[in-house]
This record gives structure tokens, sequence and C-alpha cells, in this order.
């Protein structure tokens, strides 16, 4: 097991008056090795105070974090970390070269070794053309694959990636994609977080989801995705919204769209649903499933807590 | 976790407090090595542009500061620790920051100038204060007529001071009393130079108006000495009389009596004696005689350390001494009160006053 | 080691890399060359003039660097967030205020070493122009003075380094500016304060300042630019015990950055 975060609690002391706030209430979940985790969850969930715990930046007010099978506090072990903070704030003074080497520097690598693994990652984040360039110049994918290239420069065995996708445009999003993957491929294990599920679906073996605090499902993602429940779409012309009336009983939400009436339904009262349309008589225009997004699913876990 | 953070704090602390400990003793080290070649004293010698300069607009505050300090300082030393050109620098620099600090000028103008012990015995830059604090007040009184006072008294230039007593009469917003007493010593200056009518009006001015007790003191002190100088005058007169008379000098003053010239011989009013000088011709107080015995002594010590100052030694003899003295625009040479000669001791530039005594007893 | 070193490099990148420091250094250099301009002026005193006003700006410059990029030292790391990047290395917190410290220090001896050359040059070109009037009213020129002046001036900013780097530990650089200059301006008065604890009556009140003498930064200590100009012995024993106060107090104050630094917490 490379990470195992057991009922984590964080409060913040914050203003004059040091009032308590609770930013993380029940935060349990584990990443194996090899594998890729995502840790998703809305802005605002407690996803980067997470990872900043795990990484001992701040003081942990309960629980336990065990690293490679270690308690939390021995600055050794972050040997073996590489880690991309959240929209990551570089030293815009130095070139994306002289970044990666300080970063290997503070791994305490030095000389040839350093210039070796510059060099190479320089090549693998292909950003080898504009190494001499200050970073203040960088847009911000470039940044994004230079921040990637720092988390890698001690080789280590986990990576701890703070929403790496966020602010790419897909071509971007599909370069960081393909470099996490190879990671994969090398054995690595890392951990990663976004607010977006689309965007780490085909990259993660397992999810966690976590929300106001709390991390609310943990598991595969197919697993995941299969409980969450199909919604259908049906949209209807000739009618207007007086059907709601009719269709009484039924759990349904209605909506206008363009001059027609769209019903959202549950997949349990399908049937239900079509033969009652059915006897009204309504021109049935299309019928849609429609997986719920990750958003959706937020909603509706943030109602049930 | 969080009481290992705490306890490494305090440890942390405590490595602080060692370490502070530690430079004790070379904060020790470093005050009494710069102390063998920096006082305290010298490090207050800054030029005032650099303080106006670097007090961002407080002057005053900068100067109440320093005035703060002067007083401090020299209030607070013994007499002969105390530097007349510190003193005046510091005001200096006090006046510089802020020129309207009339106070400044009076207090620091009148102790340089006062002579030991009340004041450090500088004419001079007493005299350049007063000129400083004139030229930046010009509506005020107080500045000319204790500039005056200082002439009138310490140098008798009486033409000066005469100049001065006018120029304070002549002050807006004086009282009716004030200009005229003003006015009074003014003409009185200028009519008569030196006379003791001026003086003793000055010094009853002095004596009423200062509410420092030791310049009470000295009021009152030099309005007995006017006396005594009325009485040394009567028995001069008598004196040259009975020679007139007789064709040599009486063996005592008891003799004025005898010989009727006299009724009654006044008493010393400060308990000393009067006695004859053959040489001058003339009856002296002993008091008044070793009171200016003394300050001579002191003042030509001073001149002789200063022309060592510039000239690398003292000076030869007695001649030298007063050529240099006499060299600077307000030098004055100051005659032996019985009419001898001083002796002097070119190996420490001291005057030494009681041989002085000793000629006098051979007189007698 | 090597993790300290590569902080204090990367400091020292940052601080030269900033067109504040350009500016600053550039305006030093300014007011060293115009020290002929009012020697000029100054009746005959070329030498104390350009000296004085010379050590001067070497001072009020070293003084505002030292201050405005310590000022931000750790702060701007934390605003920035690059601090995320720093810990999440194997760097302990010590090695990094440390680096921050050597990698400022190191900049400052650069600079204090560029005005003092310059400084030099302009002071040679003066003895130069007028030989004989500097001997005759200084009665030398006096360079080893000068030249430990300048030392004991870097020791001071070593200080204040220290001093900046505590404030910035824990609070804005606003602040931490404003408790800097109040440190300084305490320290440059520090005598003042022993004064006061020797004339002051009361035994309680006694205490107290001597304490806070003994607690204050004695940054009039490391002032012997007058000696500079006019002479005076500034002797081996001196230089000891300043160089030993200036070291000692100044891993006083790393201590205490670290023990301030060592509790923060990133958020």
């Amino acid at each position: 097991m490379m990470l195992k975060v057991r009922n984590l609690i964080k409060d913040y002391k914050t203003g004059f008056f040091r009032k308590k706030v609770r930013v993380l209430h029940d935060v349990s979940f584990s990443v194996n090795e090899g594998e890729i985790y995502g840790f998703v969850g809305p802005n605002g969930a407690g996803k980067t105070t997470t990872f900043k715990a795990v990484l001992g930046f701040c003081s942990i007010t309960g629980g336990s974090i065990e690293i490679m099978g270690k308690p939390l506090g021995d600055a050794e072990l972050r040997r073996h970390i590489g880690y991309l903070p959240e929209n990551p704030y570089f030293y815009d003074y130095l070139t994306g070269e002289e970044l990666l080497r300080y970063m290997g520097g503070l791994h305490g690598i030095s000389g040839g070794q350093l210039q070796k693994r510059v060099e190479g990652l320089l090549e693998k984040v292909g950003m080898s053309k504009d190494r001499r360039v200050q970073l203040r110049n960088y847009s911000k994918g470039m940044l994004q694959r230079i921040g990637l290239a720092q988390a890698l420069i001690n080789d280590g065995d986990f990576l701890i990636l703070d929403e790496p996708m966020s602010g790419l445009d897909p071509i971007g999003q599909r370069e960081i994609n393909d470099l996490i993957l190879e990671q994969k491929r090398e054995g690595k294990t890392i951990l990663l977080s976004s607010h977006i599920l689309y965007n780490v679906e085909a990259l993660c073996d397992r999810v966690g989801v976590i929300i106001k605090g709390r991390v609310v499902k943990e598991g595969e993602l197919g697993e995941l995705l299969k409980e969450i429940q199909t919604d259908y779409e049906l949209l209807l012309d000739g009618v207007d919204e007086s059907i709601r009336e009719r269709l009484d009983g039924l759990d349904i939400t209605l909506e206008n769209k363009a001059g027609m009436v769209a019903l959202r339904f549950n997949e349990d009262i399908k049937p239900a649903v079509l033969q009652r349309v059915m006897e009204l008589k309504a021109d049935i225009v299309s019928l849609q499933p429609r997986r719920k997004s990750l958003e959706e699913l937020f909603v509706e876990e943030t109602m049930k807590s | 976790m969080l009481t290992n953070l705490f306890r490494s704090s305090i440890a942390g602390l405590v490595v602080v407090a060692v370490l502070i400990a530690l430079s004790i003793p070379f904060q020790r080290g470093i005050n009494s090595e710069r102390g063998e070649f920096r006082s305290l004293t010298q490090v207050l010698y800054l030029s005032s542009s650099t303080l106006r300069r670097v007090s961002l607009g407080y002057e005053e505050l900068l100067a109440d500061i320093y005035w703060l300090r002067a007083i401090q300082y020299f209030g607070g030393k013994k007499h002969a620790e105390k530097d007349p050109e510190l003193l005046f620098h510091f005001f200096d620099i006090i006046t510089d920051l802020d020129p309207k600090f009339v106070n400044a000028y009076r207090y620091g103008g009148t102790f340089l100038a006062d002579i030991p012990p009340i004041g450090l015995g500088d004419i001079e830059k007493g005299v350049e204060l007063f000129d400083k604090g004139r030229a930046n007040n010009p509506d005020n009184y107080h500045l000319p007529l204790e500039e005056a006072f200082i002439f009138f008294m310490y140098t008798e230039d009486f033409e000066r001071a005469a100049e001065l007593f006018c120029e304070a009469a002549d002050k807006p917003n004086l009282s009716a009393f004030r200009s005229a007493s003003l006015k009074g010593m003014c003409a009185l200056a200028h009519a008569k130079g030196g006379d003791r009518e001026l003086s003793r009006s000055v010094w009853t001015y002095i004596y009423e108006n200062t509410t420092n007790e030791g310049r009470k003191e000295f009021a009152l002190r030099n309005l007995k000495e006017l006396q005594t100088k009325d009485m040394e005058d009567m028995l001069t007169k008598a004196l040259r009389i009975y020679v007139e008379r007789h064709g040599v000098l009486p063996g005592s003053l008891e003799d004025l009596k005898t010989a009727k010239i006299m009724k009654k011989l006044p008493v010393e009013p400060f308990g000393g004696s009067f006695v004859i000088t053959p040489k001058l011709m003339a009856v002296k107080s002993t008091t008044l005689a070793e009171d200016e015995l003394y300050r001579a002594k002191d003042f030509l010590y001073m001149r002789a350390q200063k022309f060592k100052k510039f000239s690398g030694r003292l000076p030869r003899d007695l001649l030298e001494l007063r050529s240099f003295i006499e060299s600077s625009p307000t030098g004055q040479w100051l005659e032996h009160p019985y009419g001898e000669q001083y002796v002097y001791d070119p190996q420490t530039g001291l005057i030494e006053y009681d041989k002085v005594k000793q000629g006098n007893e051979l007189e007698d | 080691m090597y993790r300290v070193w590569s902080v204090a490099h990367n400091t020292f990148i940052e601080a030269i890399r900033d067109r504040v420091l350009y500016s600053m250094f550039l305006f030093a250099a300014l007011m060293i060359l115009s020290t002929l301009v009012f020697a000029s002026i100054s009746a005959d005193q070329y030498n104390k003039i350009v000296k004085d006003l010379g050590l001067t700006a070497i001072s009020v410059i070293g003084i505002m660097i030292s201050v405005f990029l310590g000022m931000g030292l750790v702060y701007k790391e934390i605003e920035k967030k690059t601090v995320y990047n720093i810990f999440s290395k194997p760097i302990r917190r010590y090695e990094f205020i440390l680096g921050k410290y050597l990698g400022l220090g190191s900049t400052l001896l650069l600079l204090t070493i560029g005005m003092s050359v310059i400084l030099l040059l302009v002071v040679l070109y003066t003895e130069i122009t007028h030989g004989g009037m500097i001997e005759f009213y200084y009665g030398g020129h006096y360079y080893a003075q000068f030249f430990k002046a300048v030392y004991f001036q870097y020791l001071e900013f070593l200080v204040l380094i220290a001093i900046a780097l505590v404030f910035s530990s824990f609070t804005t650089p606003i602040m931490s500016v404003l408790f800097t200059f109040l440190t300084l301006a305490m320290g440059k008065f520090s005598s003042d304060i022993k004064l006061f604890a020797q004339e002051v009556e009361s035994p309680l009140v006694g205490y107290v300042t001597d304490f806070i003498y003994v607690v204050i930064p004695h940054l009039d200590s490391f002032n012997v630019r007058h000696e500079a100009v006019y002479g005076g012995e500034i002797n081996w024993k001196l230089i000891f015990y300043t160089t030993g106060y200036a070291v000692l107090y100044t891993l006083a104050l790393l201590k205490l950055s670290i023990v301030i630094f060592n509790r923060r917490e990133f958020k």
C-alpha cells in the first residue's frame, strides 16, 4: 500500500479571533502500488488540503496518514515523492532548465547526474526547445509540462498531481494524459485530483469522491459508474407543462426545451412514464439515456449529506 | 505531533536565549574597546545638516531630543569634564535643527560664557551662539540683552554692550516698564561706558529677573562687589591724599584714620580685608583681588593650553602667551590685580599664584 | 548541505535578477560619484566629504536592500505558493531558512564589494588630485580604517538580514518592513538605552532597561565611519568582539526564524 489515509480531520483557525473552521471532516482512502488513483470532488471539497496534509505542509487535527507504511513527518520519505501543485506559480525569473536544476538540487541531486536527469526530462515533456526561456514567458500548458517534469526530477515512486489537467486545452490535456500513462507503465503510483471526472475517467484505476471534506465513495471506476443510475430524457412535442399533473405520482423533472417539453426520470420508472405518455397521445420526439455527470452526482451526494 | 512541535519550539527558544547570553561578553568587549578610542560623547558629534536630512521632517523633535540630551549630559557631569567645544556643538545642532528655539541660545550662550563654576567661561563661543540666535530671531529682546550682559560683565566691552542694550530696547512688543529700563541701560552704557551705575542696574535687573538660583546669587555677589569697589575707590582716594601730604605710603590703613583723612575705615563686605598695593598706589579688597587672580590664573592656563593645541607646545614665557591672547579679536590680557608680575611655569603652563602672594607680602 | 546551497543559489539568482536591486545599486553608484561634486564645494574638505557621504551611501543603500529583499524572503515563497514545490522535496525547514539567509548574505557581499570598490576609486582619485591637502587636514589616508569600516558595515547588513528574516517568517512584507525599521531605529540608538540604564535610579527599571539593552541589536557598534575619515585605532580586539557579536546575534536570530518557521502551516 502506497498511501493510507484514515479518518483525517483538519481544522483551520482563521481571523482575528482564531475561529475554528473544519475543512476536512472525515477523509479515508488508500492508494495501492502501481495504480492511478483519482481523487475527485468539486472545488473547495478539500482535495488540495488533503494533499497538503499528506505532504506534511500543515499539521493534522485528527486521524492518521501513512506513506509506504511509515507515519507522516519523515522528510526522507519525500525522496520518493514527486509533487505537482495546483496552479503552480514557479519562479518566473528562472528558465525552465534552471527550475529543474534547482528542484533537483533540493533533492540533493547534483553534478552530472542532475544534468542527465534535466536533459532527459526536458526531452520527455517536449520542452528542450524552450529550456532557456524564462518561466514568465511560458504558456499555461508549458508551465504544466515543466511542472510535471520537476515532479519527476527525483524519479520517485509516488507522484501526487494536484489538478494536472486544469486550465488546459484538449490538446494540452491529451499530452499530460499521455505523460501520466507513461509514468504508470514505468511502474509508478500516481495520485491525482480533479474536479472534472471526465478528464480523469480514462486514466484512473480507482477513484475516491470527496465532498465537503468527506470521502463519500471509493472504489474501482467501473463499479462506481455502474452504481450511478442512468437517467433518461424524453422529449415531447404538442404538450405543455400541464402534463405534470397527468404524470402525478412519478418522480420526474420537467423542463421547457425549444418549445418542447423535456422529461427527465430514472431508469426504474421508464415503463410507467412511457405508458402514461402513450395514453396522453403526446408526440414523442426522442428518448435518450443520459449518464449523470460527476457534477450531478456531487449535487446528489451533497443533498444527502 | 503538536506537543512535539511545542517542545522543540521551547528548546529552540532556549537556544536563542543562550546565544544572546553568549553575545553579552562580546557586547561588553565592544563597549570597552570602543571606549578606548571613542567615548559616547564623541559619537554625538554629528553634522547638523546630516541630522536635518535624516530627521525626515522631524527637526524640532530631534532638536528637543538633543536638547534633553545636552541638559542631561551637562547637568550630570563634574565640572572639569564639561567641554565647551562639545556644548557649543550641541547647541549649534539644536539651533540648526530648530532655529526658533530661543531658550537654547539663551541657556547655551549664557552657560558657555559665564565664568566657572556657573558656566564654562568660553566667551567667544557664547557670543557666537547669541549672534546666531539674534540673526534667527530678530524680534526677541532677551537675546541682545543677555548677550550685552556678557560683553558688559566679562569682556567689559562697553561699546558693544551699549549697542546691544539699545538693540534690545528697540524691539517691538515690550511692556512700558521693560522698555523704559532697557532704554535706561542703553543710555547709561552709551554715556558712561563702564559706569558702576550701569553695573548696578544690570545686576539688579538680573537679580530680579533670573530664575536660576546660582545666577541670582551671582548677581547679589556682584552687587556686593560693586559696593566693595566703591569702598576701594574711597580708600584709594584717601590714600593718595595721604601720600600727597606726607610724601610716603602709610604703614597701614589705620594711618589714614590717624591722619584724619578718613573718619572711619569701612569693613570689607566679604569678610576679607583692604590692603595697600604700592605698585598701583591703590587700596584693594583682598577678596576681589584673590578672585581676579584666581580667574586670571584659570584664564591664562586655558589660553596656554589652547596655544599648545595650535603649536604643539606651551608658550615659552608670559610675553609669548600675552601676544597669543591679544592676537584673538576678543582676547584681552588680564592685568595682575596688585600690579605685580605673574610667575609663569613654562613646563606646566601654570601661573603660580602663591609666589605672587609672597611678592605682595614682601612689599608689606 | 547541497540542498542549502541550492536554496542559497536560487535566492542569489532571484536577487540579482531583480530590477529593483539594479536600480538601487545604480543609485548607490551615483551617490558615491556625486560626492565628488559635493567635495568640490566643500572648501578643501575633499577626503572627508567623499568618505562621509560615500560610506553613508553604502550604509543607507545596503540597509534598504537588506530590508527590502529581506522582507519578502520567506513570505513571498509562501504567498506565491512556491513553498509547496520546495517542501515536497526532502529539504528540512531549517535548511530552507539557512539557504535563504546565505543567498541574501552573498548578494549583499557582492553589492558591498561593488559599492566599496567604486568608493575606493573615488577616494583614490581625490587623493591623487589633492594629495598634500588630505594629509595636511587629516594627518593620513587611513586606508586600513576604510576597509575595516566597510567590513563592519557588512556585518551590520548580515545582522539586519537576519532581523528581516525573522519578521518575514511570520508576517506580511509591509509589517515586516515596519518592524525591521523599528528594530533598526532601536538598534541605532542602543547606546542611548545604555546611557539611560546607567542613569536610571529605580532598580526595577534598571533591570528592564539592561535586559532591553542586551536583547536589542547594537547596530551602532558597526559604525566606524568616523575613524575612516579622521583616523583612530580599530584594533584586532575590537574586530574580534564585533565579529563575534555579529555572528552570535545572527545565529540567535536564525534560530528564532527557524523556530517560527517550523510552527508555520502552509495553507
